[in-house]
């Protein structure tokens, strides 16, 4: 036969060539995979699953053995006779439900050596799971400051901070559409439900054409599709908040949902508290996830995502705070042929934040808030085994509410209402992935990024040469409804380079330019979830940042051990600061407080991470320096005299260990520890005392730190035995945050103390050992 | 909008998960003596009498002050000559009344809409004040208390409202403070035979950090009711002098002052804006460089005295102050014995 085949062969023109394509799902749930391996071993040449699960390889005439690898999975080998169009669909089983298995074995993936992607950091939701969590709660976005290059601000504060970015320099994508507050309760907890998230993949830099809008990086969060076996279910009743997450088929197969929530119960814990204030406040957070999927036939899947989040802190005088997000994606795949893929997406979220203010005789709303539009249709081209070709367009239609002020009841309190940012942002995108030789990978990409302000609005006219302040208008230019205002475009280029030593080490080179129309607006050390975002204007010009990595990768002992080094430089232009005392909210001449600068950015990432054994986890140390430049022409407009100054979070020193211990099949213990150096903070060189009151004398921003901060979280993880008759299996999580019990400083502040002089104090949240017991299930 | 509210609520809500009060320690801070700078405290205002400008420098942070252990005193300049100016080159030269405290005789009066601006001489160094404008001051319409038990940050006691009409331009702002005497009644030491005997005492005391700042901003033009602008504690049940001073400010003082009330309120939150270099109007003439510290302010001022009567509030006092026997002028400092004015 074998014979047969060849003698066919040679009669098969030299260019004749066929596609293998398919789709790689899990087996036992049914969930497509992303960035699985697909490797042609008699090529020495691959290809990894796309966001969707689908892979396309097109091979010359031939017998390949196709081997499909993933982390956490056991490899499948095909024998694949390739004479003419071939779908493979694989489905590759989890380790872990080989319960008899005590060890986590499966072959591990040498991606991170073959790829040119770097600066990519992939945790799979399992390694979240086992994670210490703080009350109980599985929080993405405190498990990514576990990775090298990520880190905050202070214990609780919202967002995070990656290579030196501020916090909004980060795309959250939720299953494709953008989260603009991933916090809840001001920055405890994130507004994640870890149930029904796949997929978590944070790009700190190497970013693929395909994404834009924001220069730090890109968190991408991918839900789950839906077990299309069976139906199941898990969940969790913690110290401060529970979840449930359902899942299954529809009738058939061909359709899944999965259905998830989660609420907390912070009010009864309020009342323990020996402080009437907090007794009496409330606070609750809730969030939801849906998703929908169908699969028309082989060619065409829908899908239909939706989330929902709310916060509200009312505190017992007169203020209260409230946040949430609603968004909808719709999603649509097709497959034109075996080797072009198609993926149309079209997004919607409303992110909304305010304030309500009973003071007696004084109340009032303040309501802003973001409503956003996106239509993205992305392709992907399969030519050959060495070529893949991403292409697409994507156009983006904010509406931003600046902030409406309504008086309630008879307060003295004018209406407001400041004009709206309408705008567009739009983006056409290529990127080829070119397998240059088995040893040399190219990625280069492209973006071009245009964005467009419209009216109608009023642009106010400074006088120049002095400071922008309301008194130095002098002039207002008024524009139509949906006039061009303003705008501004430029390219984005991207590229990596990887080259391959051997099969256990590469070295590789990425380059990236990033352009971001969207801006936070905040001058506080960390971020609240009542700050404003803005876009682009006459005034504020694009954020822009250039970022070069070069990083050295080795794998050990069979992709056993994962090591690497990275080293980075960012160039920030366009960069945000205030004015002295600034004030931002409700603000119709928000320009005149801010000050435009430069920033700059640099590294060194160094990992060790061990995948298999007992024992799993990683320990990295990163050395960062982060700094902002504000030098304008008068006092006003330069911050630390027109010298850089370390941002708030230039954090030097990190180091992070995470590690995992499997003691039986039901029983593991994990561990976390962190250390870095304590954040820059402006200290006062002196006091003075002015109209009776004692004040500080600042000089220079940030030149001094507050004492390093380390922590060390322990969580033991108990599996309840599973019946062959049951299908529920519940799980006792113990955890304890903060071990021994550092009152790390979040703070070193100043307030008048003894009638008249400022007092150094120091200020540490979360100060103690702080225990919580979870129990979780699932069905 | 006040994030300072916030920063309460979150250093509460941690207290609550480690259910351990008192994550707050005092940190000692020292700072090198260098070279101090020197502060310019004073204004000029509509109001008759005599103008007040104080010199002193900053000093340094060297230890955790306590009760026992006071903080060092800001040191006084004396010695310089200070010069107020008007727009139109009128001029009366301070006179030093005690160290570092420097006085007009009473021969130019401030007039609204006039600019005025100071000199100050010192040694080899001159320095100037940027002229300031007093603005119209609203007259306050009327000003009242009532007793309020304490809700969430909100302390128990007697809150002072006032009603104004704001002017109909744009960009007013104001910055409110008071002073006030509370009055005291002692007995006699133990032993003096005195069954009616008592003496009585009025003790000053003033607005301090405590003062309110607002502008017109969200309420341009309108009749202000219950403006909340004092606070007076519920120590005692006698009554309370309260005079109360709406200060009409123009936008850079209104800048200057926040930033000082701010800082001097900075709870030590990461939801905290950063803390600032505060620079005033205040400049070395021959070297713009020099830190100055401090302002000269122009600003009209209206003034409304009320008398606070504590005792019907049907309970007694929470908190009363340490018990004094004999005269009590020497407990109480800056005490007198006669009625303050308006009492």
């Amino acid at each position: 036969m074998c014979r047969a085949f060849f003698e066919a062969h040679s009669k098969i023109p030299e260019t004749a060539k066929y596609t293998v394509s398919g789709v790689v799902r899990e087996a036992g749930t049914g969930e497509n995979m992303i960035g699985a391996t697909v490797f042609v071993q008699e090529l020495n040449i691959g290809t990894t699953t796309n966001q969707y699960g689908f892979y396309s390889l097109t091979l010359e005439p031939g017998i390949y053995h196709l081997i499909f690898r993933s982390f956490g999975f056991q490899t499948e080998k095909k024998l694949v006779l390739v004479e003419t169009n071939t779908k493979l669909n694989v489905s590759l089983v989890n380790t872990d439900t080989e319960l008899e298995e005590v060890v986590i074995s499966g072959e591990t993936s040498d991606r991170n050596i073959s790829s040119s992607q770097m600066s990519v950091e992939r945790i799979e939701m399992k390694t979240i799971k086992k994670m210490p969590s703080l009350m109980g709660e599985t929080d993405i976005i405190r498990s990514i400051q576990l990775l090298p290059g990520v880190s905050t601000v202070g214990e609780g504060a919202p967002g995070f901070n990656v290579r030196g970015g501020n916090v909004d320099q980060n795309l959250v994508l939720l299953d494709g559409a953008p989260i603009f507050n991933t916090s809840h309760l001001f920055g405890f907890f994130s507004t994640f439900n870890p149930d029904i998230i796949r997929d978590v993949t944070l790009y700190k830099g190497g970013i693929p054409a395909q994404f834009g809008g924001r220069i730090a990086s890109v968190l991408d969060l991918k839900f789950k599709e839906g077990n299309s076996k069976q139906l199941s279910g898990q969940g969790g009743i913690g110290p401060i908040a529970s979840r449930f997450c359902l899942e299954g088929p529809i009738k058939n197969e061909k359709t899944t949902f999965v259905i998830a929530g989660r609420g907390s119960w912070a009010d009864p814990y309020l009342r323990l508290i020996p402080d009437k204030n907090v007794q009496n406040s409330k606070a609750y957070f809730y969030d939801a996830n849906f998703k929908i999927s169908h699969r028309f036939n082989t060619k065409n899947a829908l899908y239909l995502s939706a989330y929902l989040s709310r916060d509200r802190f009312k505190f017992p005088a007169d203020t209260a705070y409230e946040w949430g997000n609603a968004s909808a994606v719709l999603r649509w795949n097709h497959l034109f042929n075996d080797k072009l893929f198609a993926n149309v997406t079209a997004a919607f979220t409303n992110y909304t934040y305010g304030i309500e203010g009973t003071k007696a005789a004084n109340e009032f709303e303040w309501q802003a808030g973001i409503v956003y539009k996106n239509l993205k249709t992305q392709f992907t081209y399969y030519p050959s085994v060495r070529h893949q070709l991403e292409f697409g367009a994507d156009v983006i239609q904010y509406s931003i509410k600046n902030g409406t002020l309504k008086p309630l009841k008879n307060s003295p309190i004018n209406p407001l209402n400041l004009q709206q940012d309408n705008s567009l942002e739009t983006a056409l995108f290529v990127n080829e992935e070119f397998k240059i030789s088995s040893r040399i990978n190219l990625s280069l990409g492209i973006r071009y990024s245009a964005f467009f302000l419209l009216g109608s609005g009023e642009v106010y006219q400074y006088q120049s040469g002095v400071p922008k302040s309301r008194t130095t208008i002098t002039d207002t230019l008024n524009f139509a409804s949906n006039e061009l205002i303003q705008t501004y475009q430029g390219f984005e280029p991207r590229m990596a380079l990887n080259y391959v030593i051997n099969s256990e080490q590469a070295v590789k080179l990425s380059f990236n330019r990033m352009r971001q129309y969207l801006h936070l607006i905040s001058n506080t050390t960390a971020i609240t979830p009542v700050d404003i975002w803005k876009n682009s204007n006459t005034h504020l010009t694009p954020q822009v940042g250039d970022q070069l990595a070069v990083g050295y990768f080795r794998n050990m002992k069979d992709n056993t051990y994962e090591t690497s080094v990275e080293l980075y430089y960012k160039k920030l232009t366009g960069i945000i600061d205030y004015k002295e005392g600034a004030d931002l909210i409700l603000n119709p001449t928000l320009e005149t407080e801010l000050l435009a600068g430069t920033g700059k950015a640099y590294g060194i990432e160094m990992m060790l991470r061990k995948n298999k054994g007992k024992l799993t986890g990683w320990v990295s140390y990163t050395y960062a320096r982060s700094l902002r430049t504000v030098a304008g022409t008068t006092f006003e407009e330069r911050i630390n005299d027109g010298n850089p100054y370390p941002t708030n979070f230039d954090i030097p020193h990190n180091l992070k260990i995470f590690g995992s211990v499997q003691f039986t099949k039901r029983t593991y213990f994990s561990f976390n520890f962190l250390y870095n150096t304590g954040r820059p903070i402006t200290y006062p060189n002196a006091r003075y005392d002015i109209g009776g009151v004692a004040i500080p004398n600042y000089i220079s921003r940030n030149q001094q730190r507050i004492p390093d901060y380390h922590r060390m979280d322990i969580t033991l993880t108990a599996d309840g035995k599973i019946k062959p008759d049951r299908k529920w299996q519940g799980s006792w999580v113990l955890a304890v945050y903060n071990v021994y019990g550092r009152r790390n400083a979040y703070s070193i502040f100043f307030k008048p103390d003894f009638g008249v002089v400022p007092n150094s104090y120091r200020l540490s949240v979360l100060g103690s050992a702080l225990p919580s017991l979870t129990y979780n299930f699932k069905f | 909008m006040k994030k300072n509210f916030m920063v309460i609520m979150l250093a509460s809500i941690i207290t609550c998960f480690i259910l351990v009060t008192g994550c707050i320690d005092p940190y000692v801070l020292r700072t090198e003596p260098e070279n101090q700078q020197l502060v310019i405290d004073g204004y000029i205002s509509n109001q008759p009498g005599v103008y007040v400008v104080s010199l002193t420098r900053t000093v340094a942070y060297e230890k955790s002050p306590s009760w026992r252990n006071p903080p060092a005193e800001s040191p006084k300049v004396s010695g310089a000559l200070v010069t107020l100016f008007d727009e139109n080159g009128n001029k009366e030269v301070f006179y030093e009344e005690k160290p570092g405290r420097y006085l007009t005789r009473g021969i130019m009066q401030g007039q609204t809409g006039k600019r005025y601006f100071i000199e100050i001489q010192l040694g080899e160094r001159r320095y100037r004040s940027l002229p300031e404008m007093i603005k119209p001051v609203p007259r306050i319409d009327s000003m009242y208390s009532g007793f309020q038990e304490a809700v969430g940050n909100n302390p128990e006691g007697f809150y002072v409202y006032v009603d104004f009409k704001d002017d109909e331009a744009k960009g007013d702002a104001y910055l409110w403070r008071w002073n006030g005497f509370q009055s005291y009644e002692t007995r006699p030491e133990p032993g003096v035979i005195c069954g009616s005997c008592k003496y009585n005492c009025y003790a000053p005391v003033s607005s301090g950090n405590k003062s309110f700042l607002f502008n017109d901003l969200y309420t341009n033009g309108n009749f202000l009711k219950r403006k909340q602008v004092a606070i007076i504690p519920f120590y005692s049940s006698s009554p309370f002098l309260f005079q109360g001073s709406l200060f009409s400010i123009n936008e850079a003082a209104f800048k200057f002052w926040k930033l000082v009330y701010d800082q001097s309120q900075n709870s030590g939150s990461i939801f905290d804006k950063p803390p600032a270099q505060i620079r005033g109007n205040i400049f070395n003439v021959n070297d713009a460089n020099e830190l100055v510290l401090g302002y000269f302010g122009a600003y009209g001022i209206s003034n409304k005295k009320i008398k606070v009567f504590r005792s019907n509030t049907g309970r007694l006092p929470t908190s009363f102050f340490p018990k004094a026997f004999g005269d009590c002028r020497p407990v109480y400092p800056g005490a007198v014995a006669d009625f303050p004015e308006g009492w």
